[in-house]
């Protein structure tokens, strides 16, 4: 068996020097699905920076209180973390009962950083944040620094934004999540500002919960939450976001698609196109276990190698449109591309395995 | 009684389709060890279709077909194939070589087939092509060869695994004098070192050669 998936390695590796073809063809394609996935999230970048944009019109929260305390550490907005791993926003715990959303009340987790109990929070299991009372941090002694990992129970890891309490919910983009965040920058004790904020929901009816947590998060530092846009500008946005993930899901379809239907198409093609080639080999004693493995074997090495080539394409092409980290589905990608090269090679075991030698040899 | 290395066919019957006519009826033919036999007759006649059917590529609809006595025609299908790859060497009407892929990989398709270890079937290699007096690098694509270089590099093909049995179907069909010449000393050659030989063949040079020829009548 060894000897045969060998042999096709070795018959793909010369197929595929013998034809500059072949390969012209697997890039052209794989850098086809590079521009469907570059172009769908430089979509999805479009919308995001318009999103943005336009926050204020969206929820708004405002400076409250006759002498608003800030904390200079405050003066630094999250705009300087370019890239957001999932937040864990320090401040006054949440008690916000979430039993109306059907969501229940908020589970309590440890968190930790560095290997150290930090303390004792809440989280939305929906979103990659977590409200840790600074108050019982401060108690046992320890203290956490702007921009630490830390880890929560179960959890990946997240990177602390703010302490205090003011900025929440900031997952990466592109994902079927609930919020995202942006602070307007200049923020100081002196010249309290506005704190814009954006709220995105996967359903409409949560808008309410999530201002609640906002609110309960602000109001303690001395901050009060204003919401001035109207439900309609909401529903607007909202229904832009879930465009946002069913344009994402339908791209996955297109590429998975795109990537079955060329697979089936190259095994059939080359099913039929090797056919003296299957024939000659059952002539010479292959049996159709035998073809299967071959052809097997060739077609998945091809496939690999398509795949590394498109792979690379795929990096350059994302590369200039979003930073390297959010590259992390490319894998998946790759997998998924083999597995359906898999597929594809069905048609050609089964016309290699039906193929008559005495006809194949019979042909002129 | 048949002995080992002989071939034989008894009472072959065989049709393509099963209300067609038959291609011939109650053929009988029996190829000895260290023979070259060659099997001449009129085109149409079955020639081809008794070659393959004496490779296991066709059951007859009558008769049966022994090697060293041990009847296979009726064998299961995986049977006969493993017999043909491990016990007979082809060599086709027109080389049927892949062009894409390197000469070697050309000559060791059997030997892939047959699990020869890979230094051993390439050391295997180039003995034969020398012996066929080929001067070519094994690495080189199969294509632009001419039709004398490609049937010789059948004939290694046929030979990597030292057959019992050698089969060839017009291997001189469409070569120059020179080329016949050298492909029907191998095949002569192949047959004075104890193989069973037949060959399907018009020419009057591998009738000269065979030990004995057989016409088939249409």
């Amino acid at each position: 068996m060894i000897h045969l998936l060998i042999d096709g390695v070795r018959a793909a590796r010369e197929r595929l020097l013998a034809s500059g073809l072949g390969v012209v063809a697997v890039l052209a394609f794989m850098g086809g699905m590079a521009t469907i996935l570059a172009r769908s999230d430089s979509e999805g970048t479009a919308l995001k920076r318009s999103l943005e944009s336009e926050a204020s019109r969206v929820l708004e929260v405002r400076a409250g209180g006759d002498t608003p305390t800030l904390p200079s550490w405050f003066a630094t907005t999250v705009d300087e973390f370019d890239t957001v791993e999932g937040v864990v926003s320090l401040g006054p715990v949440s008690d916000v009962d979430h039993s109306e959303t059907g969501r229940g009340p908020l589970p309590l987790w440890s968190i930790t950083g560095g290997g150290e109990l930090l303390g004792v929070g809440r989280c939305d299991p929906r979103l990659p944040v977590a409200v840790l009372d600074d108050r019982a941090l401060g108690e046992m002694g320890l203290s956490v620094a702007r921009g630490a990992l830390v880890e929560r129970g179960g959890q990946p890891p997240g990177r602390v934004l703010a302490i205090g309490g003011s900025t929440r919910i900031a997952p990466e983009w592109n994902r079927p999540v609930a919020a995202y965040t942006t602070c307007s920058s200049g923020l100081d004790e002196e010249s309290p500002e506005t704190i814009t904020v954006l709220v995105l929901v996967e359903n409409l009816s949560d808008v309410s919960s999530v201002t609640s947590q906002l609110r309960s998060v602000i109001q303690p530092i001395g901050r009060g939450v204003s919401v001035i846009s109207d439900a309609d500008v909401i529903r607007f946005r909202n229904d832009v976001a879930v465009a946002a993930v069913d344009q994402r899901r339908r791209n996955l379809v297109t590429v998975t698609t795109a990537l079955l239907g060329v697979s089936l198409l190259i095994g059939v093609v080359m099913g039929i196109a090797r056919k003296p080639s299957f024939g000659r080999l059952r002539a010479l004693g292959a049996t159709r276990a035998d073809l299967a493995l071959l052809v097997w074997a060739e077609t998945t090495t091809v496939a690999l190698v398509a795949v590394s080539i498109g792979s690379l394409a795929i990096v350059t092409a994302q590369a200039s449109v979003h930073p390297w980290q959010e590259l992390s589905w490319l894998p998946w990608l790759g997998i998924l591309a083999l597995i359906l090269a898999g597929v594809g090679t069905l048609p050609a075991v089964v016309l290699a395995s039906l193929t008559d030698p005495v006809k194949v040899l019979r042909q002129p | 009684m048949s002995g080992r290395g002989e071939l034989e066919a008894r009472n072959v019957s065989y049709r393509y389709s099963r209300a067609g006519p038959a291609v011939f009826d109650s053929v009988s033919i029996r190829a000895r060890r260290g023979e070259l036999l060659v099997l001449t007759g009129p085109s149409g006649c079955g020639k081809s279709t008794l070659l393959f059917l004496l490779g296991l590529m066709l059951r007859p609809n009558e008769g049966v077909i022994t090697f060293g006595g041990v009847p296979l025609s009726s064998a299961r299908e995986r049977e006969r194939s493993r017999f043909r790859a491990r016990d007979i060497g082809f060599v086709f009407q027109d080389a049927a070589l892949d062009r894409s892929r390197t000469i070697l990989s050309n000559i060791c398709e059997p030997a892939v087939l047959n699990r020869v270890p890979r230094r051993e079937a390439v050391r295997t290699a180039s003995d034969l092509l020398d012996q066929v007096g080929l001067d070519l690098p094994m690495c080189r694509r199969a294509d632009g060869l001419s039709g004398g270089q490609a049937q010789r590099i059948a004939l290694c093909r046929a030979l990597i695994c030292n057959p019992q049995f050698v089969l060839a179907d017009e291997p001189t069909g469409n070569l120059d004098a020179e080329s016949e010449r050298l492909v029907l000393d191998r095949l002569q050659s192949e047959a004075g070192s104890g193989r069973t030989v037949v060959v399907v063949s018009h020419s009057d040079q591998v009738k000269a050669r065979a030990s004995r020829a057989v016409e088939i009548r249409g």
